[in-house]
């Protein structure tokens, strides 16, 4: 009995909420259907502090509900080789020139003061027009303010 | 009741001001999703469809200010009037706007170690990492890691290798932006001569790496990613100097050639010339030196953004080190002790991926290390020269990520030792090494599920001399969450020893060197099994990482120094070698500005001949690395305190009487510093290095007093006997070192950034 109660337990830790990631293909019919804000999230395998946002605050329960319910969430690899489709426009790696050895959405998104930093957290309105731009660890209580 | 009477108020007014605005939206061609139509100041606006088209309906009368705005696009504006429940078209060609989103950003402290996803266990450690102890060059820097020692081969000339988990620097591959600096003859320059400010991120593999790099560099292999010229300040300096008098100036700066090509130029100077001799043995006890070098990196934008980025870099270094009254004009000499040595060397490397749809990159590099120098008596001048140029074709296949290429090396390797004679009847002729080594390889990352990630790999070389070399790789990382990630990787590797190149040891001191039979390529398996986990704590992450590593070798190369102590003798090991050991890293990341690391590495580094274990020299069997940084945000302060511990070694002694000890102490060497921005161009810094003062014994020269040996007696069979001068029966020799000579000093320095 008392293993059926901790493998319950188990089970309810495990089922817990987690953010809804969409892709970015997915993007545009969502926002026919039903515009939303846009949390997109640029991060590297090589930033400490992009994991430790996954960490603390992408499993804050508050946070997941809020972002699933106001926003469309999408996470991107800025050293990622696909190419990627946004708004009607492809995007590839950079193998040369400015930002060799990052994706060039990454750049189009993040960069700012000519610098790409990570994580970057690029919060857009529900008309995709550029609400805030944080390059910076973003505690669960930072996150909530902002969202 | 109050809704009618607002209904029945405004109903006439709206009715009377229905004015519409619609249009289109385009790029020239075609039409924008998603644009944003305002009318700037009022509630009024629209979003295109699919067709780029949008319409705002029921404006009342009046001017306004419609804009139009896009990510990606330039906005636009025009200032409209509508009345009379006009219709108004308007439609509009955006203009793609430069990659950026506007400047608006928040930049925090960025976490400087971290690991790549890639199923070999990659450790990236920011540029930061090592600013918080700052050293004139990347060799010194890499004492920071964990598991890595850069390693004084001399106690007078300070001419070093890097050993990773306890292998020597002829197992380490030194790499810059991926493209590597293939090189016998002294790696360490590798690491050498790039200014600080042009490093974004160092990556160290320790173990076998990818099949890419040939079957050499069993021990690991450290790359060194420099920024891109968009990414590096208009002009940076860093001026730093210590209480020795050890003078480190880096310059960077970038600039444009035309539209195609950015380009970015660093300059490092070095210098230390005020010799020091703080115990006694009329030794200097830091290595004299100035060095300059020059980097530059070019790259060149071209359709598709193809790449072709070139760099070149130039280095050339005077040092010595020896008695005190020691200059120029004893070199060679038998007056008085120096050691001294000019090094000359170029190096020319880049990559081009040639203009097809397929991804086929051609890598290339050549260099010419040229070194002009004097052990006491014992002159060396070699020049070594190696071309080197790689054909990859990268493909996609579903699941799978290949890699394919063939590669050629060519070595030219020419000195005035008997390594590169021929003796014959006639005589005794100079004849340089020149080698071919041609390679072909494939590799596949497959990614068997989203969790489980295989690299399957292999390796072919034709050596002219030893034929067929076949090394296979094979890695796997399990990640069943990010939380959890399990490697294994296991390969063979395959040297050609030069003793010359390779082992200082060979040149320095009185010991004959004695090679016995031929030198036979060594061989050997390694397996690493690396562990890392995240944990939550409240808010603070914590990283453990662990590895176990075990290497195999059917024959390595071991200088002995023990059966005789005034030889030096090479000979193929008759049984077998290993290193194996065990590394842990912890790192400590805070929503407060601290962040905290430590690791330790326990390893045991021997062979086995005859049933008999013998333990490496200068290897140490437990070794360990922390630093602690924190940040007062708001007075932009930072301090760093860094430190690393390494255990007992065993030290090469050069008789049964020698009264050194045969193992070295314990020892600590601990660093802090400070630095503090002013303004966002300057930051001055400065610090204490080596503050528990830790230095060898005064007397690790042994027989500092008669460097060249001429109050040495020895009997009929050649061995040194104990005489009233020399009671210990000592001949002179300087590779009994394990640190450096230099106690505790102070550091300051100055950093200038300027962007325009």
């Amino acid at each position: 009995m008392k293993f059926i109660t901790v493998i319950l337990l188990l089970v309810s830790v495990y089922a817990k909420a987690q953010i809804n990631w969409i892709s970015f293909e997915e993007l545009p019919q969502l926002m026919r259907n039903e515009p939303k804000k846009v949390f997109i999230f640029l991060e590297t395998d090589w930033c400490k502090y992009c994991k430790m946002m996954k960490l603390t605050t992408f499993e804050d329960t508050a946070v997941i509900n809020q972002l699933n319910k106001d926003y469309y969430c999408l996470r991107f690899n800025a050293e990622s080789k696909k190419e990627v489709t946004f708004l009607g426009k492809i995007y590839a790696y950079n193998t040369s020139g400015e930002y060799a050895g990052k994706h060039q959405l990454a750049v189009f998104l993040g960069k700012a003061n000519n610098q790409l930093q990570f994580p970057t957290s690029v919060f857009l309105d529900t008309q995709f027009q550029l609400h805030l731009r944080l390059s910076i660890y973003l505690s669960p209580k930072d996150f909530l303010e902002i969202i | 009741m109050k809704y009618l009477l607002f209904a029945v108020v405004f109903i006439p007014f709206i009715s009377y001001s229905q004015n519409t605005v619609k249009g289109k939206i385009t790029d020239g061609s075609s039409p924008i999703e998603f644009a944003s139509v305002n009318l700037e100041g009022t509630k009024y606006y629209a979003t295109t469809n699919q067709k780029g088209n949008f319409e705002i309906t029921q404006i009342p009368d009046g001017e306004y200010k419609l804009t139009v705005s896009m990510l990606g696009y330039e906005t636009v504006s025009k200032r409209i009037k509508l009345s009379g429940g006009e219709t108004y078209y308007y439609t509009s060609k955006l203009i793609e706007s430069s990659y950026t989103l506007g400047e608006m950003v928040v930049s925090g402290t960025m976490k400087p170690i971290s690991k790549l996803q890639s199923p070999i266990p990659v450790e990236v450690y920011k540029l930061a990492h090592f600013e918080k102890n700052p050293t004139p060059s990347l060799f010194e820097a890499v004492q920071n890691v964990n598991g890595i020692r850069p390693q004084l081969n001399c106690a007078i000339c300070n001419t070093g290798d890097i050993h990773i988990n306890g292998m020597e620097g002829p197992y380490t591959m030194v790499l810059i932006d991926g493209m590597p600096i293939v090189s016998g003859l002294s790696t360490v320059y590798g690491l050498s001569g790039i200014p600080n400010s042009m490093v974004e991120r160092i990556e160290v593999v320790k173990g076998p790496a990818s099949s890419l790099y040939g079957s050499e560099a069993v021990g690991g292999l450290i790359n060194v990613i420099t920024k891109s010229p968009e990414n590096v300040a208009l002009f940076d300096a860093n001026i730093m100097t210590t209480s020795w008098l050890e003078h480190n100036l880096d310059i960077a700066s970038k600039y444009k050639l035309g539209k195609k090509v950015s380009a970015m130029i660093g300059v490092n100077y070095y210098n230390y010339l005020n010799p020091i001799d703080n115990n006694g043995d009329g030794f200097t006890d830091a290595t004299l030196q100035h060095k300059i070098s020059v980097f530059n990196k070019w790259n060149v934008k071209r359709k598709e953004n193809r790449a072709f980025n070139i760099a070149a870099r130039y280095l050339y270094e005077d040092r010595w080190g020896g008695q005190m009254n020691w200059t120029p004009e004893y070199r060679g000499g038998d007056s008085i002790y120096g050691e001294s040595i000019y090094t000359n060397r170029y190096e020319l490397f880049g990559n081009y991926q040639l203009p097809s749809k397929e991804k086929f990159m051609l890598s290339f590099s050549a260099n010419s290390h040229e070194q002009n120098s004097y052990y006491g008596t014992t002159p060396y001048f070699a020049l070594q020269q190696i071309a080197f140029g790689q054909l990859t074709w990268q493909k996609e296949l579903g699941n799978h990520d290949l890699l394919t290429g063939i590669s050629n090396r060519f070595t030219f390797y020419d000195d005035n030792t008997p390594a590169t004679q021929v003796s014959n009847a006639e005589g005794t002729t100079n004849k340089p090494d020149a080698a071919n080594l041609m390679g072909a390889f494939v590799q596949d990352e497959i990614d068997l599920t989203e969790k489980l990630t295989s690299l399957l790999g292999v390796r072919y070389d034709y050596h002219e001399k030893h034929g067929n070399i076949f090394s296979p790789r094979i890695s796997f990382k399990y990640a069943p969450n990010f939380k959890n990630t399990f490697r294994l990787s296991s390969g063979t590797g395959f040297r050609v020893v030069n003793i010359f190149t390779e082992d200082h040891a060979a040149l320095t001191g009185a010991r004959d060197v004695v090679i016995k039979g031929e030198i036979k390529p060594e061989t050997s398996y390694n397996i690493n099994l690396n562990y890392q986990k995240i944990i939550k704590i409240k808010s603070t992450m914590l990283t453990l990482d662990a590895t176990a590593f075990y290497t195999y070798f059917t024959n390595k190369i071991i200088a002995d120094y023990e059966t005789n102590p005034n030889q030096i003798i090479y000979d193929n090991l008759n049984g077998y070698a290993i290193s194996n050991g065990f590394t842990f890293n912890s790192d400590f990341t805070f929503s407060i500005p601290l962040s905290i690391n430590a690791g330790i590495t326990l390893m045991d580094v021997y062979s086995v001949e005859n049933n008999l274990k013998i333990q490496q020299l200068l290897t140490e069997q437990i070794s360990g690395t922390w630093a602690i940084s924190y940040e007062f945000s708001k007075m932009g302060l930072n301090v760093d305190y860094t430190g690393n511990y390494y255990g007992k070694m065993k030290l090469p002694l050069v008789s049964d009487l020698d009264p050194r000890a045969q193992y070295s102490k314990p020892f600590s060497i601990q660093n802090i510093k400070l630095s503090k921005k002013l303004g966002s161009k300057w930051e001055i810094y400065g610090g204490v290095k080596n503050l528990l003062n830790m230095v060898p014994p005064a007397n690790s020269i042994a027989n500092a007093n008669d460097p060249f040996d001429k109050n040495v007696q020895t009997d009929a069979e050649g061995n040194v006997m104990a005489t009233p001068q020399n009671p210990y029966a000592l001949t002179f020799d300087p590779s009994y070192v394990y640190t450096s000579f230099q106690g505790i000093r102070a550091f300051a320095g100055i950093k200038f950034s300027f962007n325009k």
